[in-house]
């Protein structure tokens, strides 16, 4: 139980929800108290696909790394590369997406499922653990992670009013220590590891 | 219609991940599959070991393929390794010209011994002031290889003798100094030496598996001591933990008497330590791009070495529940390591594009050169990592020879 809590940590972190909320706010009505809000999809679309997208990940683990050649103690080094990007993006900004990337016919895919939830780093560090923890672990983390993120997404208009943007930039920084904590652990791990 | 900005994104993710295929994980490759060809590299090791031996015990030291000169170098540190290898031919494979050979090898250290204080020594010609810690450390390590093929105790005074020798040369803090200097009769301690203390560990704790309740033990249990818990600040290992079989080989033997939770530590960083090294190894050999990122292949002594180091800490595993999850990924990297051996071990048929294939089959070359601690080394690495492969967890040999 401890594993799969704290590889949905992991998974969290890696979603940066706290990064996406002023785009996601920009596209919907999710969370707030009108009419609009309940006819908008646009939050169940985003979460059920990014999660489609994260447990398809768990599942092709095996046959990924088969089909690169690569170990999974050596893909930790590539998982740390790759969430590099968005770490740094989310120090700098605070946003995992700029508000100018969600100008798309169906936001709720791209760029808010795909790369927002499900981008390079989340994917990377799902076939991490779904490598080092198992599957059925991995895929329950996964859901932890994404149920937990969809939350957040729902309260993003009410975090932000209450707490203000600046905050919300402010959490959206934090999380990309985090991320950067994260990439770094993976690292010494697939150095450290057999 | 998607947003310039997400294309934008899309092409340097793409970018970004050709970037980390090629330069942070290229492909691995293990090289032969089959453990039956895989033994069969480890004959045909054991088989050169063997053919390659002068008339004086000495072995072929160095030989380069494309000049086919043998220069005239010896070392007796390796020709030490290479008699405890063919001892293990003996002992694994039923080899008895391995063992014919390795004695006569064995006779040549006898013939080249120093004594003193009831301790002896092996050093050669331009080395008896100051005889190597090392040398003597794999003699005995030969000779208890030999006990454990034959059940032969005719050696068993002459291990003593020389194992008084790394006794007389161990520190107050398990470690050890590297030779002692009978021109003032004191120890040096000024040379240095990163490897010896694992091979006078293996060899102490081999004297107490064959001579159990003289003590030895206690020396076995300071030197691990130390070299789990100084040697590389003491030695300035830049990434510690040194890469050491013969710690490993040391852990082996001594998982049985009890080993610490530091120690344990320290076998699951060690692993860790060679596994990197085979991954890289296995990059280097995936694709034409690795082996310019990765440098240059090994030569087949190191390569050897990592493998002896996760076999021996195969059997740790094996042994310790501790290290129970590190079971099954060293087994794959022995399987692989192993398989890459194999491939690039010269066959028959290469060998007879050249002037002496006695000289170029079973053997490895690096850079057209072989030294026989190349053929030593990968042959003990292999042996014990088939054992991996097929669970065999006692390193004795099943059956003695007469």
């Amino acid at each position: 139980m401890t594993e799969i809590l704290r590889a949905a940590v992991g998974v969290f972190a890696t979603l940066a929800p706290f990064g996406l909320i002023p785009a996601f706010l920009a596209v919907s009505r999710n969370g707030r108290e009108d009419e609009d809000a309940r006819a908008d999809r646009t939050l169940p679309l985003t979460v059920i696909t990014a999660l489609v997208v994260l447990l398809v990940a768990v599942v092709i683990t095996d046959l990924f790394l088969g089909f690169l050649d690569v170990s999974p103690e050596s893909f930790q080094a590539a998982a740390a590369v790759i969430m590099a990007p968005l770490a740094v993006r989310l120090l700098w900004s605070g946003r995992s997406l700029g508000l100018g990337e969600v100008a798309t016919s169906r936001p709720w895919l791209l760029p808010l499922a795909i790369p927002g939830l499900a981008g390079p780093a989340s994917l990377g560090i799902v076939v991490v653990y779904s490598g080092r923890y198992g599957e059925a672990d991995a895929a329950v983390a996964v859901t932890i992670a994404i149920v937990a993120a969809g939350a957040l997404l729902y309260t993003g208009d009410f975090l932000q009013r209450r707490l203000g943007a600046r905050a919300i930039g402010v959490l959206g920084r934090l999380s990309g220590a985090l991320i950067i904590a994260i990439a770094v652990e993976l690292a010494v791990d697939g150095v450290r590891s057999v | 219609m998607i947003a310039r900005g997400t294309l934008l994104s899309f092409g340097l993710w793409i970018v970004l991940l050709a970037f980390v295929r090629v330069a942070v994980i290229p492909p691995e490759s293990c090289g032969i599959e089959s453990e039956e060809r895989i033994a069969e590299s480890a004959v045909a090791a054991a088989a050169w070991m063997t053919r390659n031996q002068n008339a004086d015990g000495t072995y072929v030291y160095l030989y380069y393929n494309e000049s086919d000169t043998i220069p005239i170098a010896y070392n007796e540190v390796r020709h030490a390794g290479v008699t405890m290898s063919l001892y293990q031919a003996a002992g694994r494979l039923g080899d008895r010209e391995a063992l014919a050979t390795a004695d006569d090898a064995l006779a040549w250290m006898e013939e080249n011994l120093v004594r003193q204080d009831g301790w002896a020594a092996l050093a050669l010609g331009g080395r008896t002031d100051r005889p190597p810690l090392g040398a003597s450390a794999l003699m005995v390590i030969a000779m208890a290889e030999r006990r454990l093929a034959t059940a032969d105790t005719q050696y068993d005074d002459l291990m003593r003798e020389v194992g008084r020798y790394l006794t007389v040369l161990q520190r107050d803090d398990g470690g050890f100094h590297v030779a002692w200097r009978i021109d003032v009769d004191a120890p040096d301690t000024v040379g240095r030496s990163r490897f010896y203390p694992g091979e006078a560990l293996w060899a102490l704790a081999l004297l107490h598996e064959a001579f159990p309740g003289e003590g030895w033990d206690s020396h076995a249990r300071d030197a691990l001591h130390f070299i789990t818990t100084l040697r590389d600040d003491v030695e300035d290992v830049s990434f510690p933990p040194l890469a050491d079989q013969w710690t490993a080989y040391g852990l082996a033997e001594m998982v049985e008497w009890g080993l610490t939770d530091l120690q344990i530590d320290y076998a699951r960083k060690l692993a860790g330590r060679f596994g990197i090294l085979v991954r890289t190894a296995s990059q280097r050999e995936g694709s034409w791009y690795g082996s310019l990122l990765r440098g240059e292949d090994a030569r087949a002594s190191g390569v050897g070495t990592w493998t002896e180091g996760l076999a021996g800490l195969w059997r740790v595993a094996a042994y310790d529940d501790r290290l129970a999850d590190i079971k099954d990924k060293t087994e794959e990297r022995l399987h692989c390591i192993a398989g890459i051996l194999a491939d690039r071990q010269f066959d028959a048929e290469e060998a007879e594009e050249y002037d002496r294939p006695g000289l170029i089959e079973g053997a490895w070359f690096h850079e057209g050169e072989t030294r026989m601690d190349d053929q030593q080394h990968a042959f003990s690495g292999i042996i014990y990592a088939l054992d991996a492969l097929a669970e065999h967890q006692m390193r004795e040999p099943e059956e003695t020879l007469e």
